[in-house]
């Protein structure tokens, strides 16, 4: 008997595509924007964060995660579906050390969540994730930063961006993006990057950064009042 | 025709209790003030063999908790491995510092869900958190009790001789560690299951888990292990 399941909902259009990762990836473009880089001294990332109400928890970090002490991630596109993909990354990177009795390596774990995206592309009655995931950490000699979208793809990158603004990111990485910066410039840097992105300065608008720094290989959140100090002088100057 | 009565058989179950509970090891562990110490011997037997003579009993399992074994060594292993994957999944998912009494119970539920082929070792767990220092046994099937003072293995009788007579909730570090170092030395000296090194290990709000090194045993190994060697 048919089953409502049996089905793929991604299939191949005549020319080849794969619409519903497109209209994924849609998704994605449209979702608050989120960065990477890596720097001699470590890994920096940063979201926008766009509070929809006073009411709403400060605290509460919504689209930047840890995954294991060395390893982060941030996220753009349906935040849910990230929050999924972390979890499970999460319980994979504790599966690795049980396994291999060592620290994951960034490597493993942004495959382990490309697979998982690309299984949802190809599997029955499931739909393609809704979010890509910038993994960043430190494992072997220093930083590491992997791209992972609804497709499945992995992509290993310096200095990334994703999301609605990711275009003017890029654009600024580009111009202003050097592995040899320090920690506190790469922390500039991508708030600069930022501010660059938006088009214009909203009373609710802030950003949230983590670091992992090569010689602790700790995941840390950066204070909020150390991200504002950063983020004043560049929001006023916007202005 | 020959009667033979057994006035000291015990039950099959009694039997099998104190064969599985106590084999060869010391192990034990003591609250005193805010710090939690752990000491044991360092021998690991199969049978009359000694397999290994550096055994490590005391394990980390986050930095302000760790983990005593007694008994079989790749069962507690395993189940530490287990424990330590469990306790970092913990503090990463939920951001926050796993409490004492919440690995103890993890380690529980763990032990207990392998009832009809348990897991052959019984456990020391104590720790500092929010709460202050806790100690716990656990033993093969999960049973938990929140203790003060507590000896495993073997050796564990000999052990709590010597801690009964001078355990004080009040004992400084030192006075602490040179206790559970006596308590071990003076089980090894009767109990052939026990032997060959002690670990002392230290949980303090102000220093999280410390092992004492080598050097720092030697003052320790002088003075209550040296005067009983054979001369």
């Amino acid at each position: 008997m048919a089953s409502a399941y049996d089905r793929a909902i991604t299939v191949f259009s005549p020319q080849g595509r794969l619409f519903q990762v497109e209209y994924a990836l849609e998704t994605v473009k449209s979702g608050s924007s989120a960065l990477a880089l890596r720097v001699k001294e470590g890994v920096v990332m940063a979201v926008e964060e766009r509070t929809q109400s006073k009411l709403q928890s400060q605290h509460y970090s919504q689209k930047l995660f840890q995954i294991d002490e060395h390893i982060g991630a941030a996220a753009s596109g349906l935040i849910s579906d990230a929050r999924i993909l972390v979890d499970s990354a999460r319980v994979y990177a504790q599966i690795l050390r049980l396994s291999y009795d060592e620290s994951p390596s960034v490597e493993m774990i942004a495959k382990r969540i490309a697979d998982v995206m690309q299984l949802y592309t190809q599997h029955a009655g499931v739909r393609p994730f809704g979010a890509a995931l910038l993994i960043g950490g430190v494992s072997g000699d220093g930083g590491r930063v992997f791209y992972t979208e609804p497709s499945g793809v992995m992509i290993e990158y310096d200095a990334w961006g994703i999301g609605r603004g990711s275009d003017k990111i890029k654009e600024f990485f580009e111009m202003n993006y050097k592995f040899d910066l320090t920690l506190e410039e790469a922390k500039t840097l991508a708030l600069k990057s930022l501010v660059y992105s938006i088009d214009r300065v909203e009373e609710n608008w802030s950003a949230r950064l983590v670091v992992i720094p090569v010689d602790t290989r700790q995941f840390m959140t950066v204070s909020q009042e150390e991200v504002n100090s950063i983020l004043r002088p560049l929001l006023s100057a916007k202005k | 025709m020959h009667i033979r009565f057994f006035d000291d058989a015990q039950s099959k179950e009694d039997q099998l209790r104190s064969r599985l509970l106590k084999t060869g090891t010391t192990t034990i562990g003591f609250i005193a003030r805010d710090f939690v110490v752990f000491a044991t011997d360092k021998r690991a037997t199969a049978g009359f063999y000694i397999a290994h003579r550096n055994t490590r009993k005391v394990h980390q399992i986050a930095p302000h908790a760790a983990i005593t074994i007694a008994g079989r060594v790749a069962d507690a292993q395993s189940l530490i491995d287990v424990l330590r994957a469990n306790a970092r999944y913990y503090q990463i998912a939920w951001r926050k510092t796993i409490e004492i009494k919440t690995l103890a119970t993890m380690t529980s539920n763990f032990l207990f869900g392998n009832k009809y082929f348990p897991f052959q070792a019984q456990f020391i767990l104590g720790g500092v958190d929010t709460y202050g220092p806790h100690l716990f046994n656990i033993d093969l099937f999960g049973s938990l009790t929140e203790e003060r003072m507590l000896a495993t293995g073997s050796g564990s009788p000999i052990a709590l001789g010597v801690l009964e007579s001078e355990y004080r909730e009040d004992l400084s570090l030192d006075e602490a560690i040179k206790l559970a170092y006596k308590a071990v030395a003076a089980a090894i000296r009767r109990d052939i299951g026990s032997g060959d090194n002690i670990d002392v290990a230290y949980i303090s709000p102000a220093t999280m888990f410390r092992e004492l090194s080598s050097n720092e045993k030697r003052p320790l190994f002088e003075n209550f292990v040296r005067p009983f060697l054979p001369s």
